[in-house]
């Protein structure tokens, strides 16, 4: 697992991610052959899957913008909640496809999980951009991956200080209502905002230094490694088995 | 060294406001040879960086500078950026590409050159501060000192004439903070340092420029400078 080139790894995410959007609702019976897949690969990479199941918890937040389908799909009412004047109804297909989107959402987390647990962001940029991705997009995913640890840490350098401000005298309640800690928490937010505006402006002047210009250039990659054809056509083939399996199945 | 008349660097003039209204350099004045080492001293807030944001236009205050013989203009830009190497003040905000590689090759990738010539140019500015070993490696994962010398590799990989440095020195352990010295002393450039570190100024640079509240108020031999204890108490210390 480890030993695949980066392109074909993300060629063959891709493909499961596809497979697993188009993947019609009511097949219930594909989607464990799904979970099986994700969970070979994490068992040829040795991925442990407690790491994994973790890493999808991220998914739970997206899992709520999924809730209004619950009501607004027309159907046989299943369930009826009601508050005081109010009543909305729950119904069947809009459960239905709740829980299949659900299902999808976090096979698919999976699949991304897998993926960058596998491969060297690096490497993944790389072979974003040997796909002719548009070089903005990958400039801007280097940059933000880049950053993201530097950001992160003045985060916890500021939390820092702030923690080792605020010492109890006494067992009990802190002082300050909370009116006042939600405003200290969201000038540290707005502090932390500001700081990587300016740190923005003055990574811009170090690359205007070295001569950029608005376009962006990078070297040819050198290492333009092989593209296991074979492991990309028996990809193919297993997600197209999969959802011609899925249409007929329901 | 010999004295020649040419001037690497010369400022006439040069007055810079920022946005909000604060005037950061009042007149700016300056000559440097070609390889004089010049410290550039005094309190925070003085404008030194300011000063140094001019070198090559990323900064455009009201006032003339030539680099090596061209006038900065907007049409020149492109040339005088080549010419000088600036490095800032935080290593984090200069190394922004994923690897040490990459971000040494930035500069000569936007001077257009051949991926043979660029490749060696890597490799020559790498070993000139010491960090061959280093291309592959991700520049958050690096100590503050290396990631100090690979900020001056990605300018030395331009091949440019003059080094400005922003505050070299702060931030580094003692051995750090000695190697980077050495690197300074060694490196053939016409240098402009901004700095606060006195023993530093002592043993890189030949020359010494003074500055307060945004004009330069001595200049001189720096073991005149160092001596001249009136001086220092009033700008500096
Ligand atoms: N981005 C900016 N916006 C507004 N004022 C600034 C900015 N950067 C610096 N200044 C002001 O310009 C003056 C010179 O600053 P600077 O050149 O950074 O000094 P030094 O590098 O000598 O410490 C200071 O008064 C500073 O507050
Ligand atoms: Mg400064």
């Amino acid at each position: 697992m480890h030993q695949l080139g980066a392109q074909t790894k993300l060629l063959l995410a891709l493909g499961y991610l596809f497979t697993t959007a188009a993947m019609p609702e009511k097949a219930w019976k594909v989607y464990p052959v799904l979970l099986i897949l994700i969970i070979c690969t994490a068992f040829l990479a040795r991925i442990r899957l407690v790491s994994l199941i973790k890493r999808s918890l991220l998914a739970f937040p997206f899992h709520l913008a999924a809730l209004p389908v619950l009501f607004t799909l027309p159907g046989d009412p299943c369930l009826i909640l009601s508050w005081s004047k109010f009543s909305i109804a729950v119904s069947a297909p809009g459960v239905n496809r709740f829980l299949a989107i659900g299902a999808k959402m976090w096979l698919c987390i999976q699949a991304a999980a897998l993926l960058t647990a596998t491969t060297p962001m690096r490497q993944l940029l790389a072979a974003v951009d040997a796909l002719r991705a548009p070089k903005v997009l990958t400039a801007a995913a280097a940059l933000m991956w880049r950053y993201l640890f530097v950001i992160s840490e003045e985060a916890v350098r500021l939390m820092r200080a702030r923690s080792s401000r605020s010492a109890l005298l006494s067992e009990g309640q802190g002082g300050g209502s909370i009116a006042w800690r939600a405003k200290v928490t969201g000038g540290m937010a707005g502090s932390l905002f500001l700081r990587s505006l300016e740190r923005s402006e003055r990574i811009y002047n170090a690359m205007q230094s070295r001569g950029y210009d608005g376009k962006i250039r990078t070297l040819p990659s050198t290492q333009a490694e092989e593209c296991a054809p074979l492991t990309l056509v028996i990809g193919g083939f297993l997600f197209a088995c999969l959802l011609l399996l899925g249409t007929l199945w329901q | 060294m010999a004295i020649t008349h040419e001037k690497m660097i010369e400022i006439q003039d040069l007055w810079f406001e920022y946005p909000n209204k604060r005037i950061a350099l009042k007149g700016i004045d300056l000559h440097i040879h070609p390889g004089e080492k010049t410290a550039l001293v005094g309190l925070n807030g003085a404008g030194k960086s300011t000063l140094l944001l001019h070198l090559n236009g990323i900064l455009n205050g009201h006032g003339t500078i030539w680099i090596d013989g061209i006038r900065l203009t907007a049409n020149t830009v492109g040339q005088v950026r080549a010419l000088v190497g600036l490095v800032f003040q935080s290593p984090d905000d200069q190394l922004f590409s994923p690897t040490v590689f990459e971000d040494v090759a930035y500069g000569p990738i936007y001077q257009g050159l051949p991926p043979e010539e660029i490749e060696a140019r890597v490799r020559m500015a790498l070993n000139m501060v010491g960090m061959q070993d280093y291309g592959d490696r991700a520049p958050y994962h690096l100590s503050v000192g290396e990631k100090k010398r690979v900020a001056i590799a990605t300018v030395l990989s331009m091949q440019p004439k003059i080094l400005a440095l922003d505050e070299p020195s702060a931030g580094l352990d003692p051995r750090a903070r000695r190697s980077l010295i050495n690197l300074l002393k060694g490196l053939p450039h016409t240098m402009l340092i901004a700095t606060h570190d006195l023993g530093l100024v002592e043993e890189v640079a030949s020359r010494v420029l003074v500055m307060s509240e945004g004009k330069i108020t001595a200049d001189g031999k720096t073991e005149h400078i160092l001596k001249d204890k009136e001086t220092l108490q009033k700008y500096l210390l």
